[in-house]
C-alpha cells in the first residue's frame, strides 16, 4: 500500500512540474500584450515602462526561474489587468465553479446512473435504448445551444428560474443541468457497461442459479461491484466539468474559473491564462491522485498489482 | 469529451464487457441497425462534402447586400431562392452549410488522421523500445492528459490563432496521448505472447514485428477510437468557434455560422438553428458509426 | 406540465401583489430620500475601481460612482464646477488656479483639501497605470493654500480641463498613503454619490448612497448594484425578467424583439465612435496604389457603405463623412456630407491613376475586435470587388493586429475605429494622424500640422473653424475610407428613470431614480 501511495504521489509532482514548464513555454510563444492593455493613446515611451514595471523586459531564462520559484512559494503572477495576484483572483472564483461542477454531476449521476442500470440489467429494453439515445443526445448537442435555449425557455418565457449570475440556489439549475447533459453521455455508457460486466461475471450468474430473486441480486451484487469503476470515472468527469465550464459559465454569467478564462482570453491577459491553466491542471491531477488513493483503498488488488 | 470520451471508450474496450450476454445476438441486430443510420449520416455529410458546388445553389460567399437576413422558404417573405434564409450580409445559409461540410470533415478527418499517427508512432516507440524513450514519451502523454482538455484547446488556441492548418495542428496534437496509450498498451501486451517472443528470439526487428504483429491487433481498437476522435473534434470547433478561436470568420465552417448566428437568436433563429443542426447530426451520424465499430470489429470480442 | 404553469403563475402574481403593495407603502414616506436598489449590468469585469486603473469604458462608468473630479461635463459638453467652485486660468493658458470647494469629505471621513489633488496627480502618474500618460500632462500640482491649488501644464492645451474631468477621480491622500494603490483599487475611497460596499470578482459591485454627498438631493437611489454578464443575449434576457434595471450593448435586433413590452424601454443614441478603413504610407503601404489620391477617392466612392450598414445594422448606423461625427464640436450637416456611393466615378478615378482593371492589395482585420466587425470586412471585401480592386481579408487576433508600433503587421490597408469621450474629433485625430504616434499610419504634413492648432487653440469657436478646415482637408485627400458611425442600442425597465447616457457610451447614475412599477 505504501509502495502503491508514494509511487502515485511521485508521480503526480513530477506530472505538476511537467505543467508548469510545459504552460510557460506555451505562453511564452505569443506576442506581445502591452498594446492591449494600455489606452490607444498611450505613447510608445509608456508603453516602454510598463513593459518593464511588469517584468516582460527580463531574459526569458530570468523569467522562467522567476516563474518557477515563485510557483513552488504559492506565487502565480500578477494579472495585467486586473493587477492582482492571480492566484487570489484565482480562489475567489474558484468555489463558484466547484458548484457548479458539483450540481452538473449531481445532475449527471442523477439521470445517467438509474438509465445506465436499467439499461444494463435489460440490454435491449426500450430502458435501454432510452439510455442510449440519451448518451448520444448528451455528445451531440452543443451546452452552450442547450444553456441559451434553456435561459430563452426556462427564464424569459416561463419565469421559473433566474436567467443568469450566482444568487440562490435558483441559479444553479439551469447552467448545472446544462453543463451536465454532455457529462450524463459517459455516465449512461459507463454504468451500462459496468452493470453487462458485473453481470457476466461468475458470482452473479451463481448467485442467479441459486434461484435469488433478481432485484436481490441488483441490489446486493451488482450495485456495489458497479460503485467502484463508477467512483474513478466520477473523479475524471469531475475535472472534466471544472474545465469544461467555460461555455457555460460565459452563458450564465456565472462567476467561476471558465468566465473568468474567457475573459482573460478576450483581454490576451497572458499571466491569467498562464496561471489559470495551471491551477486547473494541478487541481486536476491531485484529484486524479485522491480518487486512484480511494480506489485503491476500496479494491484492493489494485495495491498488490 | 475527447480526451475523456476515448479514454472512457479505451476503458471499455480494454475490460471487452458485456460481450456473452444472452441477449447479445438482438443487441448486435439493434446496434446494426443504428450503426447503419450512423454510416448513412456520415455518408450524407460527405456527399455534401465532395458535391459541394453541385448541391449549394450558391457559393460560400456569394449573396447580395440587399438579401440579408431573409428567413426560411416556409416561413412568411421566405423565398424558395433561399431554402434555409440568409445570414446578415445576404449568403444563402443553405449553400454554407453545405460547403461547412468540407470545413467540419477535414478538421475532423485530418485531426482524427494527424492524432493517430502521432499518437501511434509515439505509441509503438515507447512501448517497443521502452526504457527512457518510453518513460519520455508516457511523461508527455501523461502531460497532455492532466491539463483538463477544453483548457487546454482555448489556450493552444489562444497562442496559434485563427487558421484551418492550426485547428487541425492543436486537434491533431491535443488528441493524440490516448492513442499513443493504446498503441504503447497493446505493444506491451504483445511483448509478452510467446509467439512475439519467439519472433523477437528468432531475431526479427522492429521493422517486421510493428507491422506483422501489433498493427493488424490494434486496427480495431484505433478505428473505434479515431472515430470518436473525429467526432468530437467537429464538436469543438464549434465551441472553439463560440470563442471566436476557431477558423478564420471568412471560412464557412459551421462553428463560425454558429458563433455569429448565435447574436441572432431571439430574432432570427436560423441563423442559428440550422448550423447547430449540421452539427448534432454530423456527430450523432459519427457516434452511431462509433458504436457499431467497437461492439462489431473490437478483435478481443472475436478473440473470446 | 400546464398545471404547474398555472400553479407557479398563481404564485408569481401573488407574490407580485405583495411586492407591489410593499413597494408603495416604502416610497410613499419621503421623496427626496434615496430609495430603491438599481441594478446595472456590465459587459465584462471592470478591471480595476481606481481611475487612473479602469482600462476601459466599463471599468470607468462603473468606477465614477465612486469619486468626482475639480470640474464635471455636462450634457452640453460645456466644463461646470464639481470639487472645484471657480477656476482661473493664465494668459498664456498654462496655468489653472482652482477655488476647492469645502467642507466635502471623503466615504472614509477624510475631508477634501488641496492635498488631494496633489495625491490624485502623484498616484495618477504611476507607471503601472493604464492612464499615467493623462496625469503627465500636468507638469506641477501646487498648492496655494487648503482650498486653492494651482495645476501646470508645459504648452496650453486645449482639452486639459475635459482631461481633468474624465480621469482624475480625487483620493484621500492619507487612507491611499496608507494602504497603496493596489489595496486602494480593493477597497476605494471617493467624494462620490456612492460609497463602496463590496466587489465579488466576475459577479458584482455593490455601492450605496453617500448620505453625505455634497450635491444635494443626488444620488437618487439607495444602493446600486453592478452585475456582470457578459453575454449580450444573456443581458437581453435579464431586462426582459426584471433582474436587472439597466442593459447595455445591446444590438438592434436584440432590442427589436422588446418593442411592445410594457415593462421595458430601449435607449438609442449615436456613439461618438468613427469606423473606417485606415490607409499606410509607411511601410508596406509605400509603393502601393494607395499612395494615390485617386485611389483612395475612388475607394471612397466605390464602397458601398449604405448597402453595408442596411445588411449588417438592420440601417441602424450612419455613413461616416469624417472624424469630425455627428454630435461633435463643428459638426454641420450641410457640410459634412458622406460620399455618394458612386462606382462609376469611382471606376473613371481608378483609370485615371492607372489602374483601369484595379488592383490587389491586403486588409488587416481584427477579428471580434469590434461588434460585427468580422462581416464589416467581408463586406468591403465584397463591394469593392465591384469596382475590380481585389481586396484579400487578413484576419488577425486582436493580440497580433495591434501588437506592433504603426500596425506593424498589418496592411496596407486596416479596418478600425475610434472613439472621443470629449465630444470633439481631437482625439481620434491626435491617435491616428500625428505622424510617430503608435496609431499612426498616415503622414500627411498639413493635417499633422492642423492638428497641433487644434491642440492648442482654446477657444472653443476658433476650434470649431479649425476642424471645419480639418474635414474639408480630409475629404479633399481622403487618408482613410469613412465607414460608418455605429448606434448604441440599450435597455431599461420602464420605472428607470433619468438614465442619460453619453455619445461615449458613458453613464453617470446619480441622477438615476427608481419611479413605482
Amino acid at each position: 500500500m505504501i509502495g502503491f501511495l508514494s509511487k502515485r504521489l511521485a508521480e503526480s509532482v513530477l506530472l505538476m512540474i511537467g505543467v508548469l514548464i510545459l504552460v510557460f513555454f506555451m505562453v511564452r510563444l505569443t506576442g506581445d500584450p502591452v498594446s492591449l492593455i494600455l489606452p490607444v493613446n498611450a505613447p510608445i515611451e509608456q508603453r516602454e515602462q510598463f513593459r518593464e514595471a511588469m517584468g516582460l523586459n527580463e531574459p526569458l531564462v530570468v523569467q522562467f526561474r522567476e516563474f518557477m520559484l515563485g510557483a513552488v512559494t504559492g506565487d502565480l503572477g500578477e494579472s495585467l489587468r486586473l493587477r492582482q495576484p492571480n492566484l487570489e483572483i484565482i480562489l475567489e472564483r474558484l468555489p463558484a465553479t466547484i458548484e457548479l461542477a458539483l450540481g452538473a454531476l449531481f445532475f449527471a449521476v442523477l439521470v445517467s446512473v438509474p438509465l445506465g442500470l436499467a439499461g444494463g440489467m435489460n440490454p435491449g429494453s426500450w430502458a435501454d435504448k432510452l439510455s442510449r439515445s440519451v448518451g448520444l443526445a448528451g455528445q451531440s448537442i452543443p451546452n452552450y445551444w442547450l444553456g441559451m435555449l434553456f435561459i430563452v425557455f426556462f427564464a424569459v418565457e416561463l419565469r421559473w428560474l433566474p436567467s443568469f449570475g450566482r444568487d440562490s440556489f435558483t441559479s444553479l439549475i439551469l447552467p448545472a443541468v446544462a453543463l451536465g447533459f454532455a457529462g450524463m453521455g459517459q455516465l449512461v455508457r459507463l454504468t451500462r457497461s459496468a452493470v453487462l460486466e458485473v453481470r457476466s461475471s461468475d458470482f452473479v450468474r451463481t448467485a442467479r442459479s441459486k434461484g435469488l430473486r433478481r432485484s436481490r441480486v441488483s441490489g446486493k451484487h451488482v450495485l456495489p461491484n458497479v460503485a467502484i469503476p463508477l467512483i474513478s470515472v466520477l473523479g475524471i468527469q469531475f475535472t472534466y466539468l471544472l474545465g469544461g465550464s467555460v461555455y457555460i459559465e460565459v452563458v450564465f454569467a456565472w462567476p467561476g474559473l471558465g468566465s473568468l478564462l474567457e475573459g482573460a482570453v478576450r483581454d490576451s491577459d497572458f499571466p491569467l491564462i498562464q496561471a489559470i491553466t495551471i491551477f486547473i491542471s494541478l487541481f486536476a491531477i491531485s484529484i486524479h491522485l485522491l480518487t486512484d488513493l480511494l480506489y485503491g483503498a476500496i479494491d484492493p488488488r489494485l495495491r498488490h498489482s | 469529451m475527447s480526451a475523456l470520451g476515448a479514454q472512457a471508450a479505451v476503458e471499455e474496450i480494454d475490460s471487452g464487457q458485456g460481450l456473452f450476454h444472452p441477449k447479445r445476438l438482438l443487441r448486435f441486430l439493434l446496434k446494426d441497425a443504428s450503426g447503419m443510420v450512423g454510416l448513412g449520416l456520415l455518408l450524407l455529410v460527405v456527399a455534401a462534402a465532395v458535391f459541394a458546388p453541385l448541391i449549394a445553389p450558391y457559393g460560400p460567399a456569394e449573396g447580395s447586400f440587399s438579401d440579408a437576413r431573409l428567413p426560411p422558404a416556409w416561413q412568411a417573405d421566405g423565398t424558395t431562392a433561399h431554402l434555409f434564409g440568409t445570414d446578415q450580409l445576404g449568403q444563402d445559409l443553405f449553400s454554407r452549410i453545405i460547403y461547412g461540410s468540407r470545413v467540419s470533415l477535414l478538421v475532423g478527418f485530418l485531426g482524427a488522421l494527424l492524432a493517430v499517427t502521432i499518437g501511434v508512432t509515439l505509441g509503438l516507440v515507447a512501448g517497443f523500445f521502452g526504457g527512457w524513450t518510453d518513460r519520455v514519451i508516457t511523461g508527455f502523454t501523461n502531460l497532455l492528459l492532466s491539463i483538463p482538455y477544453l483548457v487546454l484547446v482555448i489556450v493552444i488556441a489562444t497562442i496559434l490563432g485563427r487558421s484551418l492548418t492550426n485547428v487541425i495542428l492543436l486537434f491533431g496534437v491535443t488528441g493524440s496521448p490516448v492513442f499513443v496509450r493504446v498503441a504503447r498498451g497493446e505493444v506491451m501486451r504483445l511483448k509478452k505472447l510467446t509467439y512475439v517472443e519467439a519472433a523477437v528470439g528468432l531475431g526479427a526487428g522492429a521493422g517486421r514485428i510493428i507491422p506483422r504483429h501489433i498493427l493488424p491487433n490494434i486496427v480495431g481498437p484505433l478505428a473505434t477510437l479515431a472515430t470518436f476522435e473525429m467526432s468530437a473534434m467537429i464538436f469543438y470547433e464549434s465551441g472553439l468557434g463560440f470563442l471566436g478561436l476557431s477558423v478564420p470568420p471568412d471560412v464557412p465552417s459551421w462553428g463560425n455560422m454558429l458563433a455569429l448566428g448565435r447574436r441572432f437568436l431571439t430574432t432570427h433563429p436560423w441563423m442559428a438553428v440550422y448550423p447547430g443542426i449540421a452539427i448534432a447530426i454530423t456527430t450523432l451520424g459519427i457516434n452511431l458509426l462509433g458504436d457499431w465499430l467497437r461492439d462489431t470489429i473490437d478483435p478481443r470480442a472475436k478473440e473470446r | 406540465m400546464s398545471r404547474y404553469v398555472k400553479l407557479l403563475s398563481a404564485l408569481l402574481v401573488s407574490a407580485a401583489l405583495a411586492s407591489t403593495l410593499f413597494a408603495t407603502t416604502a416610497v410613499a414616506q419621503e421623496s427626496t430620500e434615496p430609495s430603491g436598489e438599481l441594478v446595472v449590468s456590465l459587459s465584462s469585469d471592470p478591471t480595476s475601481l481606481f481611475m487612473p486603473r479602469t482600462a476601459d469604458r466599463t471599468a470607468s462608468n462603473t468606477a465614477w460612482s465612486l469619486y468626482d473630479s475639480l470640474v464635471w461635463i455636462d450634457e452640453d459638453f460645456e466644463i461646470v464646477p464639481a470639487l472645484a467652485t471657480s477656476w482661473e486660468i493664465s494668459e498664456d493658458g498654462t496655468e489653472y488656479t482652482f477655488q476647492l470647494r469645502e467642507g466635502v469629505t471623503f466615504h472614509n471621513g477624510e475631508p477634501f483639501t488641496a492635498e488631494s489633488v496633489v495625491a490624485t496627480w502623484e498616484t495618477g502618474m504611476d507607471p503601472s497605470n493604464d492612464y499615467a500618460n493623462v496625469f503627465e500632462e500636468a507638469e506641477s500640482v501646487e498648492i496655494i493654500d487648503d482650498h486653492t491649488v494651482r495645476i501646470t501644464t508645459p504648452e496650453p492645451n486645449a482639452t486639459f480641463l475635459t482631461r481633468l474631468a474624465t480621469f482624475w477621480g480625487m483620493v484621500p491622500p492619507e487612507y491611499i498613503a496608507e494602504v497603496g494603490i493596489d489595496e486602494f483599487a480593493q477597497n476605494p475611497v471617493g467624494t462620490g454619490p456612492f460609497r463602496f460596499v463590496s466587489r465579488t470578482a466576475g459577479d458584482r459591485v455593490v455601492m450605496e448612497a453617500n448620505p453625505d454627498y455634497w450635491d444635494e438631493g443626488l444620488p437618487k437611489v439607495e444602493r446600486l448594484v453592478y452585475r456582470v454578464i457578459p453575454d449580450a443575449s444573456t443581458r437581453l434576457a435579464a431586462i426582459q425578467t426584471g433582474e436587472i434595471d439597466i442593459a447595455n450593448r445591446l444590438t438592434f435586433d436584440q432590442v427589436s424583439v422588446l418593442e411592445g413590452n410594457d415593462n421595458v424601454e430601449v435607449v438609442t443614441y449615436l456613439n461618438d465612435r468613427a469606423y473606417y478603413v485606415g490607409f499606410k504610407n509607411i511601410g508596406n503601404g509605400e509603393g502601393s496604389p494607395i499612395e494615390d489620391r485617386n485611389v483612395r477617392l475612388a475607394l471612397n466612392y466605390g464602397l458601398d457603405r449604405y448597402g453595408i450598414i442596411q445588411a449588417i445594422f438592420s440601417g441602424q448606423a450612419e455613413p461616416l463623412p469624417g472624424f469630425v461625427v455627428q454630435g461633435n464640436l463643428a459638426y454641420d450637416e450641410e457640410m459634412m456630407q458622406p460620399f455618394p456611393y458612386d462606382p462609376e466615378r469611382a471606376q473613371e478615378l481608378l483609370a485615371q491613376a492607372g489602374y483601369p482593371d484595379g488592383f490587389q492589395i491586403a486588409l488587416s482585420c481584427p477579428a471580434d475586435g469590434y461588434v460585427n466587425i468580422n462581416e464589416v470586412c467581408l463586406a468591403i471585401q465584397r463591394s469593392l470587388a465591384d469596382i475590380g480592386v481585389e481586396i484579400n481579408v487578413d484576419f488577425r487576433t486582436t493580440n497580433s493586429f495591434w501588437s506592433e508600433p504603426r500596425y506593424g503587421v498589418t496592411g496596407p490597408m486596416y479596418v478600425d475605429s475610434w472613439s472621443s469621450e470629449i465630444g470633439e474629433a481631437l482625439p481620434r485625430l491626435q491617435g491616428a494622424l500625428v505622424p510617430g504616434n503608435y496609431y499612426n499610419t498616415w503622414e500627411d504634413e498639413r493635417i499633422a500640422e492642423l492638428i497641433q492648432e487644434i491642440e492648442q487653440e482654446v477657444d472653443r469657436k476658433a476650434r470649431a473653424q479649425l476642424y471645419q478646415e480639418m474635414h474639408r482637408l480630409m475629404t479633399e485627400d481622403p487618408p482613410f475610407i469613412y465607414l460608418y458611425q455605429p448606434m448604441i442600442f440599450e435597455a431599461t425597465r420602464a420605472n428607470v428613470e433619468g438614465y442619460d447616457p453619453r455619445p461615449a457610451e458613458e453613464y453617470f447614475l446619480k441622477t438615476v431614480s427608481l419611479e413605482e412599477e
